[in-house]
């Protein structure tokens, strides 16, 4: 028997204690194909993505990538603290730790390569399946069904890579002389968790702090709040299940008569230690659920605002305007070349018979004395025009005063505007404009307008609306099309309704398909991290509780005691979890002014009835496992 | 008056290859006794403790304790009836780390939901019996095996058992410690007129029972009562065992 068929035996012959940790990396391996193929997809056309979402896929992968790291490296490391006997053995034999190493790689590599493969031929199985699914929740055509050489090739030689770089960092996990006095029992025990007052209350204060911070935050201010409060927020996270939960279990200890009833005593000491020993767990569990949360919640909610969002920032279905301040010299504007490409537009809905209004003015944009700020403004008497075939209610203004048509929930504009040499006060600000938000535009009286004549651009701008504006799309693109060079130069202004809208839909409903798979992977490794945690607490529970039930303690009080214990395991993380996405979506709430509450039932909910149905699969196993071995 | 009664008991292990590991026993137990089991390895002298205990079921025969026959007890009863009849001492202590000795004592008591006064006081008369009344606030860790076992021993006697059986009892302790849980036992056992039941191998051990049970393939080989010296007893004892090892 040589070296590798010593360590392959090993995994032969621990099959069942290797099978959680083969399907969870197979259930990986499967997912980060999928990722993987989806994000490479020949199909997916990449080129018309902002470098906003090319950035945020990329961070995303990352992420990924380094999660599933860590998560792999976690597993192992419980995995092989179960195994400290078989290694204390194995030192006192003379191995050395170069050898441990080596075993511990082989083992792996085995296990990643074996169950990598078949994680990338079920993934290719259900990739068809995955892929019609996506095509229909993005609402774009199904992609077509690839063999990705490059996916395949890419996770399996991540999984392989895995085992290497685990090898390498395990042995601070095994240590030589840590385990061969685990071998000799002379280990001294687990002193008793600690915990500093100082430390609950800081815990404490940064809850309240992150917390009241995420709810009475503004747009503008969201993004210089966003980096501190998560920071905050993980510290403080970090020390709930460190600190704070030490100091709750120890009050609830305290509480002789709740303690030393029934089987409260044991599990009460039970969790005292197990909160401690799984605080890292518990707390990358739970960071990467919040943030699985936030981010589905947040593009969910987004993805669903959308329509609102661009209805209101264009409020028309085309806006084509003449861009003058782009041109060097005024007079080489061409008034008829403008008003071909509006008879274009205007010919082509009456081709496509799409029943439509058009309104023509113009804008006109005013520059200071110093032509370092300008100022769009627009006549009362279009504003008008405007409003009533929008159905809007109007403003009234005297004569000194102004209208901001910048959206308030957008952004506050200043009290005053100086128009020329005239100081304006703003009257009111719209929460439903009659023009495009791309301008942030004044409505002034119509005199005032006429007055001013120096210092000024004045615009052209054509506008077409219609009830269907989905039906203009064609239109808009071919219009785009034809008229690239005009249109990217900044000549001309073109702005259509149903072009913004079919763009985003596309961009968010990659952006949440893309929240969901890596909330599905976090969850799903997280998942069965949590299985091979609990599968190696039974080996040591099973020899407890067969004792506890010499002396007496029943089946179903250790049915209720497992219960509450595991249940504990699945639900502290996710509850904080909870928290955390609840005050920030309750940010982006107050930030976005969007409705988030129905976005966050429907995931947190869906992940809570998965959680649950897990958590019952979990404990059903155990206390098979438990039971089987007290009736041996 | 018995309070343990067995009669003809039999167990059988294996479906196909059958191996008898008890094989007709009766005897009782009289209230108040000391009796010892002792034998060789492979003796069957853990079966029937596993019989009594109720944690393995015999093939065949009874077994009555104080007129109550256990035998016919189902799956969770037979656990309330070992928290509340039995009390159980074990080789390696059996202690939970995660408490600490005063809590370890009272924990059957707890289980049972008994008044919080009630277990201060039960608690405090244990510990002083077993002189460890200055350890209660100690964790498992702190205390040495002797002291362990006597927490043990307190567990076990915490809820007034019918039977006290021990196992091994000083199988993991050096000659000192043993011999303080043994002169512990017999304390309890004439003090408190507890009924104990040992198994053990150790002749010095054996030596503190009233009367000693010799097992050999799984049937009664001898019995022997202790008279007024425990040094003749254990002198005794060393004979019946050195026959019971020289009949190759």
């Amino acid at each position: 028997m040589n070296f590798v068929q010593f360590a392959y035996k090993n995994v032969k012959r621990n099959t069942k204690s290797y099978l959680g940790y083969f399907f969870s990396i197979l259930i990986s391996s499967a997912l980060l194909f999928s990722f993987n193929m989806f994000i490479n997809h020949p199909n997916l056309d990449t080129s018309t993505f902002d470098d906003y979402l090319l950035l945020t896929i990329k961070v995303c992968s990352i992420i990924v990538y380094v999660f599933l790291f860590f998560f792999v490296f976690y597993s192992v490391s419980v995995f092989l603290k179960g195994r400290s006997k078989e290694f204390g053995i194995l030192y006192s034999l003379g191995i050395s730790s170069k050898q441990v190493q080596k075993m511990i790689f082989i083992e792996n590599f085995i296990i990643n390569a074996l169950s990598s493969t078949l994680g990338v031929a079920v993934g290719l199985i259900f990739s068809k399946i995955i892929l019609i699914a996506i095509s229909n929740l993005l609402g774009i055509e199904p992609l077509k069904f690839y063999i990705p050489a490059m996916s395949m090739i890419a996770t399996i030689i991540y999984f392989m890579l895995l085992s290497l770089l685990i090898s390498l960092f395990i042995s601070f996990v095994v240590k030589e002389d840590k385990v061969l006095k685990l071998l000799k029992g002379s280990e001294t025990q687990r002193p008793e968790p600690k915990f500093s007052i100082l430390l609950v209350i800081l815990c404490i204060a940064l809850f309240v702090w992150s917390y009241y911070k995420a709810v009475t935050v503004t747009k503008i201010q969201l993004v210089n709040t966003i980096a501190p409060v998560t920071f905050m927020t993980i510290i403080a996270t970090y020390l709930l299940f460190s600190q704070l939960s030490v100091f709750i279990i120890k009050t609830i200890k305290n509480n002789k008569k709740f303690y030393k009833k029934n089987t409260n005593m044991l599990c009460v000491s039970n969790l005292y230690y197990k909160m401690k020993d799984n605080t890292r767990m518990f707390f990358l569990i739970c960071i990467t659920s919040a943030v699985a949360f936030t981010a589905i919640g947040a593009v969910y909610a987004y993805w669903k605002d959308q329509t609102r969002q661009v209805e209101l920032a264009y409020p028309q279905a085309i806006h084509f305007a003449t861009n003058k301040s782009m041109l060097d010299n005024f007079d080489e504007f061409d008034k008829k070349d403008y008003m071909d490409k509006v008879d274009l537009l205007e010919n082509s809905l009456k081709e496509e018979k799409i029943p439509y209004y058009k309104i023509s003015g113009e804008i006109k944009t005013v520059f200071s004395k110093d032509k370092e700020k300008s100022v769009k403004i627009i006549k009362e008497s279009k504003y008008k025009e405007f409003a009533e075939k929008l159905n809007q209610q109007t403003v009234n203004f005297r004569k000194n005063e102004a209208i901001s048509l910048t959206l308030l929930e957008n952004k506050k504009v200043n009290k005053k505007v100086v128009v020329d040499d005239n100081n304006l006060k703003v009257a009111t600000q719209v929460e439903k404009s009659v023009m495009p938000a791309y301008y942030d535009i004044y409505v002034v009286k119509d005199n005032l307008y006429d007055e001013i004549n120096n210092n000024c651009v004045v615009d052209e701008f054509t506008t077409f609306d219609t009830q269907n504006y989905m039906k203009t799309l064609n239109i808009c693109k071919n219009f785009e099309n034809t008229h690239k060079e005009e249109l990217n130069n900044g000549t001309y202004k073109f702005l259509s309704k149903s072009f913004v809208l079919d763009y985003g839909k596309t961009i968010f409903s990659t952006l949440l398909f893309l929240t969901i798979f890596i909330g599905l992977i976090f969850f799903v490794t997280a998942s069965s991290f949590l299985y091979n945690k609990i599968y190696m607490d039974c080996q040591e529970d099973k020899e407890k509780y067969m004792m506890l039930n010499k002396i007496g303690l029943t089946y179903k009080e250790i049915r209720k005691i497992s219960t509450i214990e595991i249940g504990i395991l699945f639900l502290a993380p996710y509850v904080i979890a909870v928290m955390h996405s609840t005050f920030a979506l309750l940010a982006v709430k107050n930030s976005f002014n969007m409705e988030v509450a129905s976005s966050a039932y429907i995931v947190m909910g869906s992940f809570f009835i998965v959680l649950i149905i897990y958590f019952l699969i979990i404990r059903r196993n155990y206390l098979k496992e438990i039971r089987e071995y007290l009736n041996k | 008056m018995e309070i343990l009664y067995i009669k003809n008991l039999k167990k059988v292990y294996g479906k196909k290859v059958i191996s008898t590991a008890l094989n007709n026993i009766s005897f009782a137990i009289e209230d108040g006794e000391f009796v010892g089991i002792m034998g060789p390895s492979g003796s069957g002298k853990t079966t029937l403790l596993n019989l009594i205990s109720t944690i393995d079921k015999p093939t065949s025969g009874t077994i009555t304790l104080r007129g109550e026959n256990i035998l016919n007890l189902k799956c969770d009863d037979l656990a309330l009836f070992r928290r509340r009849e039995l009390g159980f001492v074990f080789q390696d202590f059996n202690l939970l780390n995660t408490l600490t000795i005063g809590e370890n004592m009272i924990l059957p008591l707890t289980l049972d939901n008994v008044d919080l006064k009630e277990q201060e006081n039960r608690l405090n008369k244990v510990s002083k019996i077993l002189g460890i009344e200055n350890l209660l606030d100690k964790r498992t860790y702190e205390v040495s095996g002797g002291q362990a076992q006597r927490t043990a021993i307190g567990r076990a006697l915490i809820n007034n058992p019918t039977l006290l059986l021990a196992d091994e009892p000083t199988g993991n302790l050096d000659s000192a410690s043993a011999r303080d849980v043994m002169e512990y036992l017999e304390k309890i056992n004439k003090e408190e007129k507890v009924t104990t039941m040992m198994v053990t191998h150790d002749p010095l051990a054996a030596s503190y029972c009233n009367r000693i049970l010799f097992i050999k393939d799984g049937e009664i080989y001898n019995e022997i009562y202790k008279g007024e010296n425990r040094i003749q007893f254990y002198q005794e004892i060393i004979d019946v065992l050195s026959l019971l090892g020289g009949t190759k």
